[in-house]
């Protein structure tokens, strides 16, 4: 068997492995879609600085999606009040955590690994969000 | 059944369940899944043409060489580099990452490399006209350093042994 071949069959055989749990997340973030507008996502702010950054990470994790939708609803966030650290938790928890590919990234790096890393980032984008309030003025 | 389908079958059975009470709740997130099929799929042919490319001319000893063990600062910036470049969503690059994992990249630089695909270039005008150029800097390199951070913190923990994707 020629390189080619074999770097072609293991190339396959890679995207082979993940390619039920794309199908999978694909449909899922479809149904998302389908079900969670932006309204629905505003109801759940309070106006508490402190519970709506917890909100605003808790929901930016579960959502999937174009990252343009998570800056368009964070910009309606801060225009409606809810504030700088709530909109930057919704934006970076959107980017960096994943619920809905939770699933696929445990098949693909390993159940520990992909946990592990979205705990992190969740704890880490509320404190990225503090941190930005604080700098912009926000606190 | 193939273990790997156990989740695309559960989420088959949450459509077909929301079909019987809403039909046309069902079907339009299928027509919205097909959307997002349709705008993966050229990122999912790159990322296929990146792992040919990878296993053609890159051997794992190669990788293992250069991006793990004597890990220093040029394999960190290679991963927050290539992170902030990548485009398409995360779940086509798992292949690829996984396919790293196995040749031995660690898991401080796939953390790097998937917290930075945080930062979409792309888009920053976006979010500049949304949340205002300072916003968008600040969050930006808050990113980027907390990128760095996760990886730290993997470094710390033990490597976290399962790879395995098909094992």
């Amino acid at each position: 068997m020629n390189k080619y071949t074999k770097s072609l069959k293991k190339t396959a055989r890679g995207l082979k492995n993940i390619l039920p749990m794309i199908i999978g997340v694909i449909l899922l973030t479809g149904l998302i879609k389908q079900f969670i507008t932006e309204r629905f996502i505003q109801s759940f702010f309070t106006q508490i600085t402190v519970l709506d950054s917890v909100i605003g990470s808790f929901s930016g994790s579960i959502l999937a999606g174009n990252p343009v939708t998570s800056y368009i609803l964070a910009g309606e966030m801060v225009k409606n009040g809810t504030g700088i650290i709530p909109a930057t938790a919704f934006i970076t928890a959107w980017v960096t955590v994943g619920i809905v590919q939770l699933p696929a990234e445990m098949e693909a790096l390993g159940t520990r690994f992909a946990i592990t890393r979205n705990i992190l980032s969740f704890v880490s984008s509320i404190i990225i969000a503090i941190i930005t309030g604080i700098i912009l003025g926000g606190v | 059944m193939d273990r790997k389908w156990y989740f695309t079958f559960s989420v088959s059975v949450l459509y077909a369940t929301i079909w019987f009470f809403s039909p046309e709740n069902a079907s339009g997130a299928f027509f919205n899944s097909l959307n997002i099929f349709r705008k993966v799929l050229p990122a999912f042919i790159g990322v296929g043409g990146l792992m040919f490319l990878l296993n053609l001319f890159i051997q794992r000893k190669d990788i293992k060489e250069k991006l793990s063990g004597r890990e220093g600062s040029r394999a960190w910036l290679t991963a927050i580099l290539s992170g902030i470049i990548s485009s398409g969503p995360i779940y086509v690059w798992y292949p690829l990452l996984s396919q790293m994992k196995e040749s031995g990249v660690s898991n401080s630089l796939i953390s790097v490399f998937l917290y930075n695909r945080a930062v979409k270039l792309p888009l920053l005008p976006v979010l500049i006209s949304y949340m205002g150029l300072r916003f968008t800097v600040v969050l930006t390199v808050l990113m980027v350093v907390f990128s760095v951070l996760q990886g730290m913190v993997f470094r710390l923990v033990p490597d976290l042994p399962e790879v395995s994707p098909g094992s």
